[in-house]
């Protein structure tokens, strides 16, 4: 029989008490059941070695050899610190959130997002009027601000309005946050014989007050594609000299000449 | 997870793995709000750089409560911008810019900022800073009266060098017909503090169509 | 329970439990029986200590837990102890016979060696 002092618990009552000193409740049923488990390996032990004994007596038997409650649950709760915990749980809440609200956000999105993320540029669109008479190949790249342009190809072309020299530019912005510039109706260029091919923007505003003459070659640009860290757009020069044997593209910003790309002709002036 | 009980191991591995997926997650996120900004300014220098301006200082700042927009009134050097950016919720996004140069020959130049019917602005940039308040003057039809008028909208309202001149077409119901918001068919004119007019732009050649006569009708 | 005492208390305590496991992974009950009997039932372990201190070096990362089933269906968590647990075993061994050089030192009437 047990001394009359000890208090008679079964496991359950015993781990409760156990928890009522521990602050952070997530943990009591990790507690509970590890205690639990133990105490029952206690009591089958105990059990074995003197099968009469009764059931209860053998719960309590080992629930005393846990000792006192109160001791042991405050020593648990200095190690189960709730400041962590509920970081932990809050934390892992939050990720959740930001995910379902990624997923819900991103699957009507997604064949947007898909385009954006494409990694094939788009090439030249060439009319069946016109006659290709050479692939150009311009060198280099020009960085300003957050674009870098660059000139991965253009052609020379014939068609019932002259000659034409059609350039896919592609503009670079590392940073998706720059995306989609609104530059192209600015670009106008320049060939070695001094003639100017004015840029749409320069084009729009002469239309609406003299008037354009027709017999003017012009710089048309407009944007062909939108990626995420690229923006590609087709420069058209039409009406170019015959005797033009370069062609530099200018970015013409607010008073700032900023760009200076050339495209080498072949054809004209005599040297290819 | 509801089988097994959560025990502070398995809560931190699950916390770990929750870190390694967030920077992924919230780069789906923002892919999914389409690059949006934290902040008017952050979009602000958005709409700025994808337009070539600048970047300017900001003069003032217009607020469109009705269709959360901020227009921004920029600086850099001679040229004057109006940069749009627009909220949905808590996020910004970048929008349109227009600018106009301030030449020293020019003491006014001006530039369409809002076009609502109820509430349309002009910005007119001085040069001279003896001009006080200015008055843009363009020709309308009245009700029932043959022939163009014209009609002009005077403000003093400005913040340092730039004037806002307003215009609410539902207040002048006896007014239709007018272009306030078409630039070329305005004619600009400057007053000092004492009201005695210092400046008046060259008429425009739009005027010519309207066979306006030279009388203001208020 | 003072913190002292329990401090001296938990270190001898951790010695033992992580020299048990590093002899193989057990769990609870297994590790106070197998003490019992190695002691030769001189020396038993106080189950109320057992728990905070695998949950303490567990948290330190001295021990790894995990679950697994038993032949009476019921499912046991096993104590596994790792490398750092081992570096904690080695450590806390040079403790504890320093110490019991010096109190033999004392008991025998001699200066403790200065280290």
């Amino acid at each position: 029989m047990l001394p009359p002092e000890v208090p008679h618990r079964t496991i359950g009552q015993f781990c409760d008490h156990v928890c009522m000193y521990v602050r952070f409740r997530p943990d009591h049923d990790s507690i509970t059941e590890e205690l639990t488990g133990h105490l029952e390996d206690h009591k089958d032990a105990l059990l074995e070695g003197d099968p009469d004994m009764p059931l209860l007596e053998a719960e309590y038997r080992a629930v005393a050899s846990m000792g006192d409650a109160e001791a042991l649950g405050r020593w648990l709760d200095s190690i189960h610190s709730p400041v962590l915990g509920w970081f932990q749980i809050w934390f892992f809440r939050a990720v959740v959130l930001v995910g379902v609200l990624a997923f819900l956000l991103l699957l009507p999105q997604a064949e947007r997002a898909a385009q954006q993320l494409a990694a094939r540029p788009p090439e030249l669109e060439i009319s069946e009027n016109s006659r290709v008479i050479a692939a150009l190949h311009p060198e280099g790249a020009w960085s300003w601000q957050d674009y870098t342009f660059s000139i991965p190809q253009a052609v020379e072309t014939q068609d019932w309005d002259g000659r034409s020299v059609k350039a896919l530019l592609k503009i670079a912005h590392p940073n998706p946050w720059r995306k989609e510039p609104v530059l192209p109706g600015s670009i106008w260029a320049e060939d070695d014989l001094g003639n100017r091919y004015d840029s749409m923007d320069t084009v729009n505003e002469l239309l609406s007050g003299d008037g354009y003459p027709a017999w003017r070659g012009d710089c048309h640009g407009s944007t062909a594609a939108r990626f995420l860290f690229a923006t590609y757009c087709e420069i058209e020069v039409r009406k170019v000299d015959p005797a033009a044997a370069k062609l530099t593209l200018h970015l013409d910003r607010y008073g700032e000449d900023v760009l200076w790309l050339t495209i080498p002709l072949e054809g004209g002036g005599g040297n290819g | 997870m509801a089988r097994r009980t959560m025990t502070p191991a398995r809560r931190k591995r699950r916390a770990i793995r929750a870190a390694v997926a967030l920077p992924i997650l919230l780069a789906a996120l923002v892919l999914a709000l389409d690059f949006p900004f934290l902040t008017a300014r952050g979009a602000l220098a958005a709409t700025q750089a994808r337009y070539g301006f600048g970047p300017g200082e900001v003069v003032t700042r217009i607020k469109d409560s009705r269709y959360s927009t901020y227009r921004y009134i920029v600086r850099c050097g001679d040229w004057y911008a109006s940069c749009g950016v627009y909220q949905r919720g808590p996020l910004w996004r970048s929008g349109q810019l227009m600018a106009v140069e301030s030449r020293p020959e020019t003491p006014l130049v001006s530039l369409i900022i809002q076009e609502q019917v109820d509430n349309s602005t002009i910005l007119v940039v001085s040069n001279d800073p003896e001009i006080a308040s200015v008055e843009v003057r363009f020709p309308v039809i009245y009700e029932g009266v043959a022939g163009w008028k014209l009609f002009s909208v005077r403000s003093s309202q400005a913040v340092e060098n730039c004037f806002f001149v307003t215009y609410d077409e539902t207040a002048h119901t006896e007014v239709s017909d007018f272009p306030f918001t078409q630039i070329g068919h305005h004619r600009l004119r400057g007053y000092d503090r004492d009201g005695s007019l210092i400046y008046e732009a060259p008429v425009p050649e739009a005027w010519a169509a309207y066979g306006l006569e030279m009388e203001e009708v208020r | 329970m003072k913190k002292a005492d329990k401090n001296l208390l938990s270190g001898s305590t951790t010695l033992l439990v992580l020299s048990l496991l590093s002899a193989g992974d057990k769990y609870g009950y297994e590790m106070i029986a197998e003490l019992e009997a190695k002691s030769d039932h001189t020396f038993t372990l106080k189950e109320g200590t057992l728990y905070p201190i695998l949950h303490t070096l567990e948290r330190d990362g001295a021990v790894k837990s995990y679950e697994k089933e038993a032949p009476t269906g019921r499912t046991r968590k096993y104590y596994h102890v790792t490398k750092k647990g081992l570096r904690l075993l080695d450590e806390k061994k040079e403790e504890w016979t320093e110490f019991s050089k010096t109190v033999n030192a004392i008991l025998a009437g001699a200066a403790p060696a200065l280290a």
